[in-house]
């Protein structure tokens, strides 16, 4: 590098520039001090004649009292406003108020040094603040170097700026603010990172992150079996917030066809992309959370299993995997995941896992080729990509995402297991047309029912004809419903159905009046129906709904 | 050349540490949350939530300044009961009616085809007449004592007099709630009470924690002062000047921007020819080096600080934000790279700020012993930050030989109201069941932004046993006079840096 002499030469008179100590300094890496001597040497140091510097100083000192506002005032008279004058009175003498020391900072040219220098009564110091190849006419050219020295700073780390000569505070830290920690303690939550720490601890934490899936994917793999119940039940989960679902079911259907048809093929290619996406899985604590749930609800597991016509065909290892897979994603965008739910959860029991890890495996794929695990909460490839950039990132910060990952994920696990149940009833295709079908809802309601639902009380006197009863006791009624779809022509056909609904024990209707409540219900739209019914089923949405038709019964 | 070399400190200067501390609960909040975004309540609802809130302290404060008045006046709850020619005592808000305010209904009504006048300096005339309700109607208030007491619209008084016999109440005396109890007044309470006779002498302590306060930086003004402001920034990172500057930079801790950090984007026509002639001027020459753009040019000064210190931003008037108060926090990602730190907050426009000295790992370390806590406790300040709006619109109600702003300012200390003139003259947020511009507590710093001089006041209060001591801050806008505030935390002790090139451009337009 060349020598600051020569730097000088080069910026002032061959590019023009206005070299201030600041660009010195970073130019050079050298403190700020040392760069504002150097500058001064340089221009003391005769030159030629076509190489005149010429320095702009800054003196700082106080001044003298009387002439405390003089410069400022003659400047600030053009553009204050009318009454100004009448402030000055009020601020000058300061009739009210107190006095205070007044530093005073002045960037003068060299010309007008010795005569700025009189008005101060006490000079503090006094450096050259820039060197310029014409003398400086307007202050804002000071500001000229400030995009390199901001650039400059940019690649600082913050010690190597405080050998610069910056003064940086300990309080100064890069993160989110935080909320002020509860009214008694003092002082920042410790959760935000200092300076000089987020590389340090995003590394940890993700060599911790690769360590622990590499573990955690061998035992996975060997406990396919018990992972499997996740997968029934993720899905109803991850589709809880699903609003309607009417348009989604055609579309599930669909899927539902085309899965089957490529269920067998995918499978060998699904195994090879176990491995990796194991490496990168979500953090080690999901995992057992997850098994740990999936060993509570074994039974359904194995009912499921039985019952349904596809599941026997699909290797344990692979639902493994999926499962494994099909995590990050949910724990990672809880609203993507709202979104991409529908699909899957529209058809039967059965049939949900298979599209998801049929998604899966595409967009494990995709992201395998990156060596960044990815969520695959996207059944649609255009949207992998976009995923892949937003995973990608936050990959990057790991450490955010990991404490993310946790507490949704086990909120998802610790979710009732109520709401979850009742999605599939609701997209329950229209006509109960063959047993499976039938069965895969009861299915779900009877993992319910063995973990916290009160055993219904079947009363099937009032039924007259052979409704299906789902396993777990629930009845089932028949409901009127309208669907929606476009044909191939491009028209929205609306089309009403009936189907069976299983009934929920906590619905207020369920007891003895079935046939009356129905009735009552069909009064409504059947929109509103189905929406107070389906509506994730949660008790949440219905006692809401509930709460909205006593609001208006009463008016 | 004359120059002194600049030494290059021994050891790398660090700065003192002060921590943010939650507010208590007391303390009114200025977040707009989702459920209270209404607009749909009526203004009416302040004012009476005010009085409501506020009567008792008056009332308390009426009875024990009129209790040995002869006559034995007695308080009359409702104003319209009043009975004539019987001194009595009578609570209620000011309201002033003034022939120059600004009425919307004039508005309407005039000629549209003639210009607008130009909004008035000062609304107050001889004509003005000072009324004081309260639930059951509105009585006159007369006398010349109660016409110099520097009264707005919208302040709880207590007044003490007669009714006359043309239905005016003719005021004698008048009573404020006073200033609000103050709890945080202990910062080291044994040395600041000799500190304060010594007032600015040079005793202060290295270790002592300073802020720096500005406002009115009105980036992208028509005149632009970026020389001064690439001053301020290096004055605060510590490079600028010599040893004694870079000593005294270190020592500040935070730094507090009180609003209108960028300038207006509308301004009037008349005011821009005006810039641009002045502009050709004084500087000859087409001087843009740097970006246009306010909003990066300020980000970049914000960075830099925020590299060195907590910046806490309050929006202002002419900041990109509502124009009701209280105005909610900027978006952060308005500043580009300095949002990148925690250490950067944005505040919402009357903000109050709770700092501790000490660093929050210490807090964090210390809080195990209770003994540390109550230290911590005492070792802390309330600021009570605005960007100027309500003092500005204040001032318009006053005459200003008698009254300054800094007067006004101590008056609503004592009013216990920091903008008693909204909702009249002054927007803001229609609030239902509370009024947050209510002191709650007092604060001990009282910063108020965009003023056009500095001036700083201490404000004590004596009440029963506990007093309330407070310093008024009026911040100078930065534009107008290139001054930075210095306030140390411990002693309140002021101090001014005040930043400008001299001779830029006078004598050198044959330059070159």
């Amino acid at each position: 590098m060349s020598s600051i002499p020569d730097f000088l030469a080069k910026q002032l008179f061959i590019e023009k520039n206005v070299v201030t100590y600041r660009s010195l300094s970073r130019q050079f890496k050298i403190h700020v001090n040392v760069a504002k001597n150097e500058l001064a040497t340089y221009h003391a140091t005769p030159q030629s004649s076509a190489e005149q510097s010429y320095a702009t100083y800054i003196i700082s000192g106080e001044l003298f009292p009387r002439a405390s506002s003089q410069p400022l005032s003659t400047e600030d008279d053009t553009q204050m406003d009318v009454d100004e004058p009448q402030e000055g009175q009020e601020d000058e003498p300061e009739v009210d108020s107190d006095l205070v020391p007044q530093v005073k900072i002045t960037l003068v040219g060299e010309k007008d040094l010795e005569q700025a220098k009189t008005q101060y009564a006490r000079i503090f110091s006094e450096h050259i603040y820039c060197l310029s190849p014409s003398p400086l006419v307007d202050s804002s050219l000071i500001c000229a170097p400030s995009a390199n020295i901001y650039k400059a700073d940019a690649k600082l780390s913050p010690e190597q700026s405080i050998l610069l000569g910056r003064v940086v505070g300990p309080d100064v830290k890069i993160g989110k603010v935080q909320p002020l920690p509860a009214a008694s303690s003092k002082g920042k939550a410790p959760a935000t990172t200092t300076v000089r720490k987020p590389g340090l601890a995003a590394s940890a934490s993700l060599s911790k992150v690769k360590e622990e899936p590499k573990a955690e994917s061998i035992k996975a793999e060997k406990k396919a079996d018990e992972v499997k119940p996740k997968d029934s039940k993720s899905p109803p989960v991850i589709s809880k917030p699903k609003p309607s679902g009417k348009l989604d079911f055609s579309k599930a259907k669909a899927k539902a066809k085309e899965e089957k048809k490529t269920v067998k093929e995918e499978e060998p290619s699904e195994r090879e992309k176990t491995e990796p996406i194991f490496k990168i899985g979500p953090p080690s604590r999901a995992k057992r959370e997850t098994k740990g749930k999936s060993t509570a609800s074994k039974k359904p597991v194995k009912r499921e299993s039985s019952s349904s016509a596809t599941s026997p065909s699909e290797p344990p290892p692979r639902r493994g995997t999926k499962r494994k897979s099909a995590m990050p994603i949910d724990s990672d965008s809880e609203q993507s995941a709202v979104t991409e739910t529908p699909a899957p959860s529209g058809p039967s029991r059965s049939i949900s896992p298979v599209p998801k890890s049929r998604g899966k495996a595409k967009t494990a794929a995709v992201k395998v080729k990156k060596g960044i695990v990815l969520s695959d909460d996207e059944d649609d490839e255009d949207e992998d990509n976009l995923k892949e950039s937003k995973v990608s990132k936050s990959y990057g910060r790991k450490k955010t995402v990991i404490k993310e990952v946790d507490p949704s994920l086990s909120a998802m696990m610790d979710m009732d297991d109520d709401s979850v149940i009742k999605h599939p009833r609701r997209v329950t295709p229209p006509p109960p047309s063959d047993t499976e079908q039938t069965d895969e809802p009861d299915e779900d309601v009877a993992m319910e029912d063995d973990e916290d639902l009160p055993k219904p009380i079947p009363k099937k006197k009032k039924v007259k004809k052979a409704i299906p009863v789902g396993r777990n006791g629930l009845k089932k009624r028949r409901v009127v419903k309208s669907r929606m779809t476009t044909d191939a022509k491009g028209y929205i056909i609306t089309e009403d159905y009936s189907e069976y609904e299983s009934v929920d024990e906590e619905e207020p209707e369920e007891p003895k009046p079935k046939a009356k409540k129905p009735a009552a219900r069909g009064k409504k739209s059947d929109s509103e129906e189905k929406s107070s019914k389906s509506g994730t089923s949660s008790k949440v949405k219905k006692t809401m709904s509930g709460g909205l038709m006593d609001f208006f019964g009463k008016k | 050349m004359p120059t002194a070399t600049t030494m290059v400190p021994d050891a790398p200067k660090t700065r003192p540490s002060t921590s943010l501390v939650a507010p208590p609960n007391k303390t009114p909040q200025f977040t707009i949350d989702a459920q209270n975004k209404s607009y749909k309540h009526q203004y009416a609802n302040i004012y009476f939530v005010r009085l409501r809130l506020l009567r008792g302290f008056v009332e308390e404060q009426a009875k024990k300044k009129w209790n040995e008045v002869a006559g034995n006046p007695t308080f009359v709850p409702r104003v319209l009961d009043v009975e004539k020619g019987q001194l009595c005592f009578i609570i209620g808000t000011v309201y002033m009616d003034m022939p120059l305010k600004p009425n919307v209904l004039d508005d309407i009504a005039r000629d549209h085809s003639i210009p607008a006048p130009p909004p008035r300096k000062k609304f107050n005339s001889p004509d003005d007449i000072i009324t004081l309700e309260d639930e059951s109607g509105r009585v006159c208030l007369v006398g010349d004592r109660i016409r110099s007491a520097g009264l707005v619209t919208g302040v709880i008084i207590g007044a003490l007099g007669i009714e006359t016999n043309s239905g005016d109440f003719e005021v004698v005396d008048y009573v404020f709630a006073g200033m609000a109890p103050q709890v945080s007044s202990e910062w080291d309470s044994s040395k600041r009470g000799e500190e304060m006779d010594i007032d600015e002498s040079g005793d202060e302590f290295p270790s002592d924690e300073w802020i720096a306060l500005v406002s009115g930086l009105e980036v992208g003004a028509p005149s632009p002062t970026d020389g001064e402001l690439e001053l301020l920034t290096e004055f605060l990172t510590g490079e600028l000047g010599g040893l004694s500057e870079q000593n005294s930079a270190s020592r500040i801790s935070r730094l507090i921007i009180a609003g209108n950090s960028l300038a207006p984007v509308v301004s009037t026509s008349n005011s821009v020819t005006e810039e641009v002639d002045r502009k050709t001027r004084r500087y000859g020459q087409e001087s843009a080096a740097f970006s246009p753009h306010p909003t990066i040019n300020l980000g970049d000064h914000l960075l830099d600080i925020a590299r060195s210190m907590p910046i806490h931003v309050l929006p202002g008037e002419s900041d990109p934000s509502g124009t009701i108060l209280p105005q909610q926090t900027l978006p952060r990602a308005m500043f580009g790279g300095a949002s990148a730190y925690s250490s950067f907050r944005c505040e919402t426009n009357p903000a109050y700020i709770h700092i501790a000295s000490g660093s929050a790992s210490n807090a964090a370390a210390k809080n195990g012993a209770s003994s540390s806590k109550v230290d911590a406790s005492e070792r802390r300040r309330t600021l009570l930050v605005n960007s100027g709006q309500p003092l500005n619109d204040m001032f318009k109600y006053l005459d200003s030989p008698p009254h300054t702003r800094l007067s006004i300012a101590s008056s609503t200390l004592h009013w216990r109201h920091m903008a008693p003139t909204a909702p009249d003259t002054l927007w803001c947020h229609p609030y239902f069941t509370t009024d947050p511009f209510i002191f709650a507590e007092t604060p001990d710093l009282y910063i108020i932004g965009n003023q056009p001089a500095f001036g700083t006041k201490m404000v004590t209060d004596k009440q029963d046993e506990d007093e309330a001591r407070c310093r008024i801050i009026l911040v100078p806008g930065f534009r107008q006079t290139g001054t930075l505030v210095l306030v140390n935390l411990r002693t309140l002790d002021v101090k001014t840096v005040s930043f400008a090139a001299q001779s830029m451009g006078g004598a050198l337009s044959s330059d070159v």
